[in-house]
């Protein structure tokens, strides 16, 4: 081998190579992160990443999913063209067509819907990932219709929920100045390391970590002090527990209760029926651990606690779960306070960067009159109440249903309908739809059910704005060609705004004109954040005060950290508590013929989501769809490691693997959602949500297991 | 000025995330249908009395000092790079014999389509370059290190894959 | 320094290299007959199938590179003698002294005269000009018949060379089964099944008796008196150290007897490689392991200590690795030890199929079919057992077995049966 043939099978970036190395993002995971990549490209082409050395957050890291972006962006699936359907829906059969002729089909068709049956009949539906969901909600508003919704409906969103219900705005964990860190569901090895790099930062300063997980996590392994290891979905009875040891024994922050909490007394006269004589009944943690957790949060100058997405929601009692872990930073005098919970705001697309933009603005400017229900808001009315958008678990309830009013047509970005519980039952209702759009990267199992798909780019193909905590802001640049005849998401919406005449100026503008008036009081632009080319902090940045907030009155009926909800109890028609009343988990199936806890919440290092299936390199790491239980319960069926195994429930089975592990507690089972081949959301029950979020339970429904015979 | 070099693994901080695995398929353009992966994961537990023991691992070619598969490869197709002193092979002669494999204690030489031995080859390009290992840029947790065997100890020896596994690899021929 | 090494295959090599790690000025003297670089013996075959180009054959480069690289004078001559009281080399052209001497002359192939069989018929595998032989025979193309007497690795290798010239091949040996030295006899027939299946004649407790002519057809007449058509025949019999130059020098068994410093009986006169007899770390006796690794090894510790340094190869266990016809087979230690079986896979099944045999809590021996990734961890594994360890995986070693295929129930046996 000659040098040049090795500087070329090393990739080496060089001038004899022709290889250059370009910054770009990556945008497999939440925006939260979205980590800087250095792509290696020539001609066009990406053929390696790794992450960003000049990178102010991510500095030079990339995560399993990250590091997969080749495989990604190049996956074989990638839509080309724009496609029209020839076969019947959920056939795959289409044939392609030219940009032109799909934006005429999807105007001529949505403005005819609009003027037969109204706006509302019409749902906008953003799957992953987040980066166009302000240009889609404004869309929709400038449709004219309230049915905007997205993938949140099902993630975070149930604890901003808590949040805002109880302290009017978000908040999050100041890990780094904090004495003790509740780790609720805190798991970052494999969803996002730069939490773990973070919280090993800490550790190593002296942060203790209680780690409350139903799994033995990496997490615990490495990090935790006490783990307190509950049945799933039984997190609302823990902290109210703990909330009750806590005030039992005067470890409370009285001054701060009296100053800043509203609903101390129900509380703590509520908190009381969870107590030494039940708490190992109903979560599995004996009560000594409880106790040993409060003496640890009693010794502890202050507290953080992990705010997290899918865990701790992803239950019937999820959000009211949420609400009792938020109530021991309240007990605990820990909100708005360094080293605790500090209340913040989305600066962009879900990150909080520590500034604010005029999104928030931007994407409701072009609001519609509120005169039908939007979808799901009667069943969810303090999800609409707070988020002001449909809640897409209930949509293929009212296409199917037609009830309060029919919808006609969905028109998705990145929509998957396999996320919703007992899913089958969304995918026939798509199937009653007079006109159906999906715009994916990907031919998914979705847009194969579409009468139009149309083919978007990745984040590596685009430009876009990001945000990043410590107030930086970057414009990044297109890295690579584009794949086939793909345009950006928001390159869409906007050549359809002025296809359809929606009258709407500023989607029309495009995404960099609307880019400058979301940063109109930041101190940049647009050209000025593309000419420095790397995240640079923006000029009016300046770090939040702890303690401001709660010295303005919070954002509350009351003005104070509610407890006892006023917003919630304005509303008994709702039929909510305003207390953070705990119930049981699970759902009504027998627990005879199905004794065990299924829980798809066990994250996997190198999935996220189904995005990631079909990537074969993140596949060769697990390539069977896996259970993983209880070494016990394993012993019982007489599963091995690497069997077949059935799960059940009574909507139907599916045929997995099984890995039994001393990981999983007895009666629990964990498998990884989004395999089209063994979909574990068609085991879940579409009813069996959280009435106050909306969210699906996915994480814990009672199952069956059984080794599966050979054929 | 050439160094010697090697690829160790801090056990103490390895969560079988798997990235070093995909960073190395990135950079070696690994077909997973057809060839094995260089990088080895493994998330492992085991019973022992009461209690269990989790560990974890990113296991590929150790760069042995005294490297047995370079003696068992009967066409010296492995051989040391003089710079880096890593394990390096040009597999022009390569006869898909198996002897490498039958020499390595850690199991780590693959085969690929063609019947001949590929393996990790420390990205010896890169370091020629200043730059890191794929799988040692990729690492998360800082794991994975490339170190250099004349410098300080860079991983604590109890936690070093390569100090824990001399002894056994000093009983191999 | 003044080194003399007789014999120049890869001992006499890698010898030459330690010495040049150690000893930059010293004058490194070679002698070898054959005018060529080490070779590898094993590669023969790969040539003649047409695996390697004939450079192949030589892996550490052309003689001259070599000579270059490891500042070597070259005597391209035959060494007659070896006088170890004066530590002198004699050749026809005189005789040299040296301050330490290398006897590294390897091992030839050897054969019984067949009566009958016409000498450019007869057909050994050993060396380039054996391979060259073969090699320019077959591509006449006039061969269509052939017996291969030897069912050892070599004579599987050169079946396997004459299968895809399209020939007609019979294999026999006196021996009941096919690689007598390392399989059990069940993983024996197992081999034969699969060989035969190919249309490969397998002949056992026979061998060559003569050759006649039958019609016009060379013909092998066998001691079992059958008849077995043969264009050519190829003796794959066995070797034997070449030890002539230090006859009644040095102490010689089967081989030149060294210890583990490769030092002879004779004080500054080493041996190495195929001609030397090292020890066996199963049975503690000395034994000729005639395997490549094994003679870099040892030339390599010969040559460390020849330039003043402090080496030691302890030995080595018998293991060999032949892959063919698809498949490989690997065995490892001493195939005629009885003891507690430890088994998994199906003998006709595919993929891996692994039989150990443990006796007074060590791995006396093992055979794996088809899977050569458990071969470097299991044959490790053995070996720390011999040198006293007691017997349990590390963690690392156990995850690649349990990857490669290897059940756990497998390795907690075998750990528990050889747990000291």
């Amino acid at each position: 081998m000659d040098r040049l043939e090795e500087l070329i099978r090393a990739k080496i970036p060089c001038p004899e190579t022709g290889i250059e190395v370009k910054h770009t993002v990556c945008a497999i995971c939440s925006p939260a992160y979205n980590c800087g990549i250095n792509a290696y490209v020539k001609d066009g082409k990406l053929l390696k990443v790794e992450g960003m050395d000049e990178h102010p957050r991510s500095r030079g890291g990339l995560c399993t999913k990250g590091l997969s972006n080749r495989g990604y962006v190049y996956r074989e699936d990638r839509i080309l063209t724009p496609l029209r359907r020839v076969g019947e829906r959920g056939e795959g059969r289409f044939e392609p067509i030219t940009w032109d002729e799909a934006y005429k089909e999807i105007s001529d068709r949505l403005l005819a819907i609009r003027a037969r049956d109204g706006a509302d009949a019409v749902a906008f539906f953003g799957g992953y990932n987040k980066w166009y969901r302000p240009w889609l909600r404004r869309f929709a508003h400038s449709f004219g219709t309230f049915n905007y919704g997205t993938e949140s409906s099902t993630c975070m969103t149930a604890g901003w929920m808590a949040w805002k219900v109880a302290a009017g705005q978000l908040a999050r964990p100041d890990m780094a100045h904090c004495d003790l860190y509740l780790g609720w569901a805190f798991n970052p090895y494999y969803s996002g390391y730069l939490n773990a790099q973070a919280a090993e930062r800490a550790k190593a300063a002296g942060t203790k970590f209680i780690v409350i997980d139903p799994k033995i996590t990496p997490t615990v392994e490495k990090l935790a002090d006490l783990h307190l290891r509950l049945y799933p979905g039984t997190d609302g009875a823990l902290a109210l527990c703990m909330g009750n040891v806590l005030i039992q024994n005067g470890w409370i922050d009285k001054d701060f209760i009296r100053a800043h909490v509203h609903g101390f007394e129900e509380y703590a006269a509520y908190a009381a029926n969870f107590n030494e004589s039940n708490v190992e009944r109903l979560t599995g943690v004996p009560y000594a651990q409880v106790l040993r957790a409060c003496e640890m949060i009693r010794d502890a100058k202050s507290i953080s606690s992990h705010e997290n997405s899918a865990p701790i929601p992803h239950h019937k009692n999820g959000m009211q779960n949420y609400r009792a872990i938020t109530a021991l930073l309240a007990l605990t005098g820990s909100f708005d306070k360094q080293g605790g919970q500090l209340p913040t705001r989305h600066t962009f697309t879900h990150q909080i960067a520590g500034f604010e933009t005029r999104e928030e603005e931007w994407m409701d400017a072009t609001q519609p009159e509120h005169i039908r229900p939007a979808v799901g808001e009667e069943r969810f009315p303090l999800w609409f109440h707070t988020e002001r958008e449909m809640q897409v678990v209930d949509l293929a309830r009212q296409i199917d249903e037609g009830t309060p009013y029919p919808i006609k047509a969905v028109f998705g970005m990145g929509m998957n309908f396999r996320m919703l519980p007992e899913d089958g039952y969304l995918a026939k209702a798509l199937g009653k739809l007079d006109f159906f759009v999906n715009a994916d990267l990907f031919l998914t199992d979705t847009c194969k059910m579409a009468d139009l798909v149309l083919p978007v780019c990745s984040s590596l193909e685009r430009g876009e704005l990001e945000t990043y905590p410590g107030g930086y802001a970057w414009f990044t640049q297109p890295a690579i060609d584009r794949v086939g005849e793909s345009k950006s998401d928001v390159e869409i919406l906007r050549d359809l705004a002025v296809r359809m005449d929606l009258g709407d100026q500023e989607l029309a503008a495009g995404y960099e004109a609307n880019i400058d008036s979301m940063l109109t009081d930041v101190g940049v632009t647009v050209e000025e954040l593309k000419k420095a080319g790397v995240p640079v902090k923006v000029p009016r940045f300046r770090p939040y005060q702890p303690g401001t907030r709660l010295a303005q009155g919070l954002d509350t009926p009351s003005g104070k950290f509610e407890l006892y909800s006023e917003l919630i109890a304005a509303h008994p028609e709702w039929g909510l508590d305003p207390l953070p009343t705990y119930c049981d988990p699970l759902d009504g199936a027998d627990p005879a013929q199905y004794p065990f806890v299924l829980c798809s919440g066990g994250r996997l290092p190198h999935a996220i989501h189904s995005r990631l299936h079909k990537v074969e390199w993140l596949r060769a790491m697990q390539p069977e769809p896996t259970a993983q239980l209880s070494v016990e319960d394993a012993q019982a069926l007489g599963l091995k490691a690497g069997d077949d195994m059935e799960l059940y429930t009574p909507r139907g089975s599916i045929t997995v693997k099984a890995k039994p592990s001393h990981r999983v507690q007895k009666g629990v089972v964990f498998f990884y959602h989004g395999y089209s081949e063994a979909d574990v959301n068609a085991l879940m029950d579409k009813d069996h949500v959280d009435p106050y979020s909306g969210f699906p339970a996915y994480n814990a429904t009672r199952c069956g297991m059984r080794k599966k015979a050979k054929p | 000025m050439s160094k010697r070099y090697a690829i160790d693994l801090d056990v103490s901080k390895c969560v079988s995330c798997g990235a070093c695995a995909v960073a190395c398929m990135d950079q070696n353009d690994l077909n997973v249908k057809q060839t094995r992966p260089f990088r080895n994961v493994f998330d492992m537990e085991r019973q022992e009395g009461e209690g269990t023991t989790y560990s974890h691992l990113s296991l590929a070619c150790m760069h042995c000092v005294d490297a047995p598969c370079i003696v068992g490869c009967p066409s010296a197709c492995i051989q040391k790079d003089p710079e880096t002193n890593l394990t390096v092979f040009d597999t022009t002669n390569c006869i898909g014999c198996h002897s490498c494999a039958m020499a390595c204690p850690y199991g780590v030489p693959g085969f690929g389509p063609d019947g001949k031995m590929v393996k990790c080859d420390g990205c010896y390009v890169r370091v020629h370059h200043g730059l890191k290992p794929a799988c040692v840029k990729a690492c998360p947790t800082g794991a994975l290190r490339l170190i250099d065997l004349d410098g300080p100890e860079e991983i604590a020896p109890e936690n070093s894959l390569r100090h824990r596994s001399m002894e056994m690899l000093s009983k191999q021929v | 320094m003044r080194y003399g090494i007789v014999g120049f295959g890869t001992a006499g090599y890698h010898a030459a290299q330690a010495i040049r790690e150690q000893d930059k000025a010293g004058e490194v003297h070679v002698y070898g007959d054959t005018g060529l670089a080490p070779y590898n013996p094993m590669l023969t075959t790969y040539y003649i199938f047409g695996k390697l180009p004939r450079s192949g054959l030589f892996p550490f480069g052309p003689l001259e590179e070599v000579a270059d690289r490891l500042g070597l004078t070259l005597h391209h001559e035959r060494v007659q003698k070896v006088r170890a009281q004066d530590l002198a080399v004699e050749t026809e052209r005189g005789v040299q002294r040296y301050d330490k001497i290398l006897i590294a002359t390897g091992a030839t192939a050897f054969a019984p005269p067949v009566k009958g069989l016409s000498p450019q018929d007869a057909h050994l595998m050993r060396t380039v000009d054996d391979a060259q032989r073969l090699k320019d025979r077959l591509d006449r193309g006039d061969v269509r018949s052939a017996v291969v007497v030897g069912a050892s690795m070599a004579g599987i290798k050169v079946v396997e060379v004459l299968e895809k010239y399209g020939v007609r091949v019979c294999l026999a040996d006196l021996a009941p089964h096919i690689f007598p030295l390392a399989a059990y006899p069940e993983v024996s027939a197992a081999i034969e099944k699969r060989v035969a299946k190919r249309g490969i004649d397998l002949r056992f407790g026979a061998t060559i008796d003569h050759m006649e002519l039958w019609n016009g057809q060379k013909t092998a007449v066998m001691t079992d008196g059958s008849v077995v058509p043969a264009d050519l025949v190829s003796l794959c019999i066995g070797t034997r150290a070449a030890t002539q130059v230090v006859q009644g020098e040095v102490d010689i068994d089967r081989g030149i007897l060294v210890n583990e410093r490769m030092e002879t009986s004779a004080p500054g006169v080493y041996a190495a490689g195929d001609c030397a007899q090292g020890v066996n770390l199963e049975s503690g006796e000395k034994q000729i392991i005639g395997l490549w690794a094994n003679a870099n090894r040892q030339g390599a510790a010969a040559g460390a200590n020849m330039a003043g340094g402090e080496a030691r190869f302890e030995g080595n266990i018998l293991h060999n690795i032949t892959h063919f016809m698809d498949m490989d087979f690997i065995g490892f230690g001493d195939n005629r030890i009885q003891g507690e079986l430890l088994e998994q896979g199906a003998l006709d099944g595919d993929g891996l199929y692994v039989r150990a045999v443990i006796s007074g809590g060590r791995v006396a021996g093992a055979n794996i079919l088809d899977s050569y990734r458990i071969s470097g961890i299991l044959k490790n594994y053995m070996l720390r057992l011999f040198a006293g360890e007691g017997g349990s995986l590390p963690d690392y070693q156990r995850a690649m077995l349990l990857q490669a295929g290897l059940r756990a129930e497998f390795i907690d046996r075998m750990e528990v049966m050889t747990r000291g």
